[in-house]
């Protein structure tokens, strides 16, 4: 095995198109004169994916190339952890959306879901990408967060999440 | 006609559509010139902040900003030595050489004026070509719609010409994503996993953003945290003469010429224009010598070939519904988002919004040249911002444009995840677009092959009698065994290594 990322992609595809092959096989064939029906189509990708994934997998034990594809672990490592501060912005942003959507007072119902989860966000994604000063950090993120709302709420009349 | 042009042309220069414009140029100058924030970026996180204005509005806002990002990558690549853009690799070699020399202002607006000519020189190829090749495409039925599909299907094999095998992989998974949701012929429900957002299949704009805006995040963030810092050249008090210009006019002709031939080929790729146009430049010139130690020619001939692309590659995507490349590519899903149909019927069905277009683009151009040589004092301020502060703004607007198209918060969720698979199939060096061209185009290709199966009742000849839809499958079929050829090539020339 030269090369662990290629090794694993092929697996993940393998797997995905078990999943597929799960779900294109409930599907109903062709129906009345036709010859080709709903099925056909999707069953041709996934046979052709399958293939693919096999030749990558054996491409990768023949092959004497050896790529480096990922960065240091450490920054992969905070890379993660940033993509995971993006799920967590994402989960408060439509818990907080709707807990304002149900609420009574008008004020609230348009957007302070999005901008308490925004001004949040920001709070901890600038120290954490390497703005270190506190005060910059509150000014930037409220600043942002304020024009957020004025120019796609006021200006365009973009509904915000 | 010609009432279907002036209103086109009148439309696109009302005040909404020229100050739509400008926002879009003036954004696209800063997503070109900041490195980390590409075209594609800029026009895929536009696009949902364009869904609810009239086509030509929305084409004047998205052209803008094509425009202006193909032109800002010139900024950092004469003032830092970095190219903003993959279209400014070519002005690299001249750029940073010309800054040290103290000249970067002449450089600089040299590379407006430039970019301005090819501009101009695209959009007339666009206006007077266009309508010519419409006319032809005019008599396709379903078994040519269908060759025309997969024609741009096998694109993937120059869009992916380092790592064929990844790059069928990318496409085969956009085909599979595009069969979710409803079929296009029956109508029976199909890979949904019985989720209810996912009926009417997985919707575009998400997708876009995830793949092109929130991979590149996570991408550029990877160099915030090895902390790269860019250091900027001092902008000079040496102005372009007329004399400069003279100089190189032919060379502005020809650079314009090979950027928008090379742009009408589907995804031949910018950066083959400029390098193209500059070796052209440089094999013509009286002191070749002189380049890479820096040269106006060079710059001249790498920026108006990069704009030049730009018109060209529109020629396809509107007469025939093929991107020329990338932009192009989510420029289409803009098209089908306003509920237009690229492709010859365009010209029939929306002649105004047509018109309206080429006029947008000419508007572009113009207004790049003004707002271009107005800012180009103030150009160093925009490298400024750093991408620590930067890209979590970025991020924030993934999330405004994801939701705002159908105000789900499904979209959101699609964002996130087309964004972590993006950032992924980057890192396992798998190429984005034939994902997006293949969740484009296979909807045209399967329904089209189905229609023409129906009509010929299942004889498949109808695919090699009818000789234009056997033409392009031909030379489809080449051009996906291309990897072959060049395996050949390298065997016969004793450089035994695969390329697959």
């Amino acid at each position: 095995m030269k090369n662990p990322t290629d090794t694993v992609t092929a697996i993940i595809l393998l797997a995905l198109c078990g999943i597929g092959a799960k779900s294109v096989n409930e599907l109903p064939g062709a129906s009345g004169i036709d010859i080709i029906g709903p099925a056909t189509f999707p069953k041709t990708v996934l046979i052709l994916l399958t293939l693919c994934s096999a030749v990558l997998l054996g491409k990768n034990f023949c092959s004497n190339a050896n790529e480096k594809y990922w960065p240091e672990f450490y920054i992969t490592k905070k890379i993660f952890f940033f993509l995971l501060i993006i799920y967590l912005y994402l989960i408060i942003l439509v818990w907080l959306g709707n807990w304002f959507a149900e609420m009574e007072k008008p004020l609230f119902h348009a957007n302070g879901g999005f901008g308490i989860s925004t001004f949040l966000f920001l709070l901890v994604a600038l120290p954490y990408l390497g703005k270190r000063r506190l005060g910059e950090t509150l000014l930037i993120a409220s600043i942002t967060t304020g024009m957020l709302i004025g120019i796609f709420s006021f200006f365009f009349q973009v509904q915000l999440p | 006609m010609e009432a279907a042009i002036f209103e086109g042309v009148m439309t696109a220069l009302s005040t909404k559509c020229v100050f739509a414009n400008a926002l879009g140029v003036f954004l696209g100058i800063i997503f070109g010139a900041m490195p980390g924030l590409t075209a594609a970026m800029g026009v895929a996180l536009l696009i949902p902040l364009t869904f609810g204005m009239p086509a030509v509005e929305a084409f004047s806002t998205l052209l803008g900003m094509y425009v202006g990002a193909i032109y800002g990558g010139c900024i950092t690549a004469i003032l830092v030595g970095t190219p903003g853009t993959v279209a400014a690799a070519a002005t690299l070699l001249e750029g940073p050489p010309l800054t040290a020399k103290g000249e970067s202002r002449r450089a600089l607006e040299m590379a407006t004026i430039a970019s301005f000519i090819g501009g101009i020189f695209s959009a007339v190829a666009l206006c007077t070509l266009a309508p010519l090749l419409a006319k032809i495409a005019m008599g396709f039925g379903a078994s040519e719609y269908f060759a025309v599909a997969v024609f741009g299907l096998t694109i993937v094999t120059s869009l992916s010409s380092k790592r064929p095998l990844k790059g069928l992989i990318s496409c085969l998974l956009g085909l599979f994503i595009a069969t979710i949701g409803l079929d296009p012929i029956t109508g029976d429900l199909r890979n949904t996993f019985e989720n209810p957002n996912l009926f009417s299949g997985v919707p575009l704009v998400p997708v876009l953003i995830g793949l092109f805006a929130l991979s590149q995040i996570l991408l550029t963030i990877e160099n915030v945290i090895k902390g790269m810092e860019f250091t900027e050249g001092t902008m000079s008090k040496q102005r372009i003469t007329l004399s400069d210009l003279q100089k190189n006019f032919i060379n502005l002709v020809r650079s314009s010429l090979i950027g928008t031939v090379i742009g009408i080929i589907p995804a031949t790729g910018v950066s083959a224009a400029t390098f193209m146009a500059y070796s052209e430049a440089k094999r013509f010139s009286k002191t070749p010598e002189q380049f890479g130690k820096g040269t106006l020619e060079g710059i001249a001939a790498s920026e108006s070939s990069n704009n030049a692309v730009c018109g060209g590659a529109l020629i396809p995507l509107l007469t025939l519904g093929i991107p020329g490349d990338i932009v192009t590519a989510i420029m289409l899903g803009a098209l089908m988002i306003q509920g237009l149909t690229p492709g010859p019927l365009l010209f029939v069905e929306h002649p105004v919004t047509v018109y309206g277009i080429f006029a947008a683009f000419i508007v572009s151009n113009i207004l790049m040249l003004v707002i271009g040589l107005i800012t180009i004092p103030m150009a160093r301020l925009i490298l400024h911002v750093p991408n620590s502060v930067l890209m979590p703004i970025v991020i924030t607007l993934c999330v405004v444009g994801g939701f705002s198209v159908n105000n789900s918060t499904f979209d959101l969720l699609l964002v996130a995840v087309f964004g972590t698979a993006g950032y992924l199939m980057n890192k396992c060096a798998i190429p984005l677009p034939p994902m997006l061209l293949a969740m484009i185009l296979a909807p045209i290709a399967e329904t089209n092959f189905r229609r023409a199966l129906s009509i010929s009742q299942n004889d498949f000849s109808i695919f090699y009698v009818n000789p234009i839809a056997m033409t392009i499958l031909v030379i489809s079929f080449f051009i996906l065994l291309q990897p072959l050829y060049v395996t050949a090539w390298r065997w016969f020339r004793r450089d035994r290594t695969f390329v697959v």
